[in-house]
């Protein structure tokens, strides 16, 4: 498969088979993640993966956008002590949340590859998410990928709004339709 | 359902409860009222799961809930129209269970 076959295939799922992930292919995605560039090669960036059962039950109930029966995740996080040193107010604030949306684009795109689906969830408690998993204060958790087999029977995925394809050309306001 | 299942499951419920009205202070507004929404989903699953009861509206409502709740993200006109209809819904089995014509 292309990564442009890939990359166009890819959609969002809620809807997973009730079987677990191989931790090779949770690995894969890890190191897919960690592909992904960093501002000024700082290295800020966390992946963990969470594959245990328990610990996802306890994420799915601090989570309340956890909504999927995805039985892994991996999450995405960043070292603010790191990014600030390495990259300033820009690093910690901004660059690193954009690197963290490229390493969880790289694992929707992976995923694709090795047969399986993701959903990306931000909808959870910051405090309860580190409890769980003992994320340090010196820490922010950016996105949390969801990871599952798709189930077969799923319902059709959600419409992309229109706006949502919009390419200009040279200038803003000028489409590539124009 | 044991007592011991039904306490772990109401435990369940107020973490959902407070972690959403914490992301109620930052999330989209629309992502408040599909929090409530799938809350009551939540709570006829907890009912359903308790031994002897079953209840065909409240089944078919969830199921109608999980079916659509995601709707939100395409439009929130739909998304409004469709609590609206479980409302409607509600209402008509409401007068129904109180012996009054809907």
């Amino acid at each position: 498969m292309s990564a442009l076959d890939a990359i166009f295939k890819r959609v969002t799922v809620r809807h997973y088979e009730d079987k677990p992930v191989e931790f090779s292919k949770l690995v894969t995605l890890a190191r897919a993640a960690q592909k992904a560039p960093t501002g000024g090669n700082t290295p800020y960036r966390r992946v963990m993966i969470i594959d245990d059962p328990d610990t996802i039950a306890m994420i799915k109930k601090i989570a309340p956008g956890y909504l999927s029966n995805a039985p892994a995740a991996i999450l995405i996080y960043t070292d603010l002590e790191v990014a600030e040193k390495g990259l300033g107010r820009l690093g910690r604030d901004v660059c690193s949340l954009i690197d963290s949306g490229a390493a969880a684009a790289n694992i929707s795109i992976a995923a694709i590859e090795l047969g399986l689906a993701t959903c990306f969830t931000k909808s959870y408690s910051e405090v309860g998410m580190k409890k769980v998993l003992d994320i340090p204060d010196n820490c922010r958790t950016d996105l949390l990928v969801q990871v599952g087999y798709p189930h077969p029977g799923r319902p059709r995925s959600i419409k992309k709004k229109p706006e949502g394809n919009i390419i200009y050309h040279n200038r803003h306001g000028v489409s590539i339709n124009d | 359902m044991t007592d011991k299942e039904l306490n772990r499951e109401i435990f369940d419920y107020i973490l959902f409860l407070l972690t959403a009205a914490r992301g109620c202070v930052d999330e989209p507004h629309m992502y408040g009222p599909l929090r409530l929404v799938d809350a009551a989903s939540r709570i006829i699953g907890t009912y359903q799961r308790v031994k002897g009861v079953d209840d065909e509206f409240l089944n078919r409502l969830k199921q109608l809930i999980d079916e659509k709740k995601y709707i939100v993200m395409e439009s929130e006109d739909e998304f409004t129209r469709f609590i609206d209809e479980l409302i409607a819904q509600s209402v008509d089995e409401m007068k129904r269970r109180s012996g009054v014509k809907a």
